[in-house]
């Protein structure tokens, strides 16, 4: 699967989420897998499912971090990649 | 300090070890399997595999027969291994989790100064009126006989304890208390995340009983009385459990969980069961936070951290009034239930569950203080390490003045 940039991240459903000062905790219901986010990730995924799209996250984030545009548009896709891999985030259109 | 610890595994451990090396003490843990991922390993930690782990395995294989003196030469291969550590780790505290046969071994090793961690072992001192020697387990009563301090967690247990004790060796009472910081009510979007996955509506009141799942804790009397409360329950209502470890569990779990899921299609409740899978304990906080009523039905129990922590998440908990739970807040803050009668918990149910929420959880912020004042782990930490440096400084004290 390839996330697209005028795509909405959401949680997925199956996913139980713990915030412990900043960082979180994942675990999806049916695999039971878990998983752990610091707290750049867990600001990350916040900033992606509360945005309308990946593109809106993107200029959210492309304020909050001195980095380059182009970088931080392809860490965010390969990021929400793997979080689709892991069944813990849906993408649709936006 | 060095404190050498062995423990059989389990949770109860993990708190007093992490205490340990925060404090900057050197521990060397003898355990089947370590607790600590290599990201979480201090220097002053040392994890050894437990011989123990090969003979509980030729044990539950059954290549070993279980006699009187097979008993013995597991004890003494075992022993021997604890001597060998001792011998090289110089230990001020030797600090045994659990009345096991690893505590056996220590015994056999003559391993002092020696501190015994209880963690439910001696329920059935404060469970049944007059305890005869025979209803205590051999390891219970070798433990009474040669442990410098004895650790338990019920309030009840101290006294009940010290006329098998002598007057030389110590009972202290020691909870686990919770993180305060991290057990308190979570943000509404965590919890709102929760239920949908639970695929439960907003005015759905859910019941959780949050302890793992085994028999001991008696969900299937729960789901009994939940069948029978569920006709008066005034609106929409699931019970919510934790499944076991899909990776791991014995197959008694799963065995539980089938006979579980049957009954509660018998019963034709299966629509209003879910089920949690089992989330690290940093994830807690939430799961009590989705609940509107805790549910702690089981027929025997020592004093469990579960009580304390879904206080300070501020939840509404019926319990069982167990004699663990005498003299302690559960008394004040929890509402009680006969153990062990289903209808009594049904009755209770449905008074709890069809109360305003507003009058539900009118005292639950004083409750939370009251956690956070008397039952916070910094308070019940700083205990434990001061009983470590008592210990040990008097060991060291005897020692030089034997040797004057």
């Amino acid at each position: 699967m390839t996330a697209a940039l005028n795509q909405k991240v959401n949680l997925a459903k199956e996913v139980l989420i713990q915030d412990l000062q900043g960082k979180s905790t994942l675990v999806h219901i049916h695999s039971q897998e878990c998983f752990s986010q610091n707290e750049v990730g867990t600001h990350i995924l916040w900033v992606l499912t509360e945005s309308e799209s990946i593109k809106a996250a993107h200029d959210t984030l492309l304020e909050e971090y001195e980095v380059d545009s182009q970088q931080l548009q392809q860490d965010l896709l390969n990021f929400v990649e793997k979080l689709v891999k892991h069944k813990l985030v849906e993408v649709t259109a936006s | 300090m060095r404190i050498f610890m062995v423990a059989p595994g389990g949770i109860a451990m993990i708190r007093p070890l992490k205490w340990a090396l925060e404090a900057g003490h050197q521990v060397w843990l003898l355990t089947p399997h370590n607790p600590l991922p290599p990201e979480e390993t201090p220097k002053n930690y040392r994890y050894l595999p437990f011989v123990l782990e090969l003979v509980n395995f030729h044990e539950l294989t059954g290549e070993l027969p279980k006699d009187d003196t097979t008993h013995q030469l597991l004890l003494w291969t075992a022993a021997s291994q604890l001597r060998a550590i001792a011998k090289e780790f110089k230990p001020d505290i030797i600090h045994v989790h659990g009345l096991f046969f690893g505590a056996e071994c220590c015994a056999l090793a003559d391993l002092h100064p020696l501190v015994v961690s209880a963690w439910g072992g001696l329920n059935s001192l404060i469970e049944t009126e007059q305890v005869q020697s025979q209803q205590i387990s051999k390891v219970a009563r070798t433990m009474f006989k040669i442990a410098d301090v004895l650790i338990v967690e019920a309030p009840g247990l101290v006294e009940k304890c010290k006329p098998w004790m002598s007057q030389f060796q110590e009972v202290e009472l020691i909870h686990l208390g919770t993180k305060t910081q991290n057990f308190c009510p979570q943000p509404a979007k965590y919890v709102a995340q929760w239920r949908r996955s639970l695929d439960v509506t907003e005015e759905t009141t859910v019941l959780l009983s949050p302890r793992g799942w085994s028999k001991l804790y008696n969900h299937h009397q729960i789901l009994e009385a939940y069948a029978l409360a569920y006709p008066h329950f005034l609106k929409p209502t699931v019970l919510t459990f934790f499944k076991y470890r899909r990776t791991n569990s014995l197959q008694e779990a799963k065995d539980y969980y089938n006979y579980f899921y049957t009954r509660a299609k018998e019963l034709g409740i299966e629509q209003n069961i879910r089920w949690l899978p089992p989330v690290p304990i940093e994830m807690m906080p939430t799961a009590y936070s989705v609940a509107d009523v805790v549910v702690n039905y089981p027929i025997t129990d020592a004093f469990p951290s579960s009580l304390v922590e879904a206080i300070a998440c501020e939840r509404p908990v019926v319990t069982a009034l167990l004699p663990a739970y005498e003299n302690t807040f559960v008394e004040k803050f929890c509402t009680l239930v006969e153990p062990q009668k289903t209808t009594a918990l049904a009755e209770t149910l449905v008074k709890v569950v069809n109360l305003p929420k507003s009058e539900r959880e009118e005292n639950l912020a004083k409750a939370r203080r009251f956690i956070v004042e008397n039952y916070d782990e910094q308070a019940w930490k700083r205990k434990l390490l001061k009983i470590y440096e008592d210990l040990a400084t008097s060991y060291q004290k005897m020692n030089s003045s034997s040797q004057a």
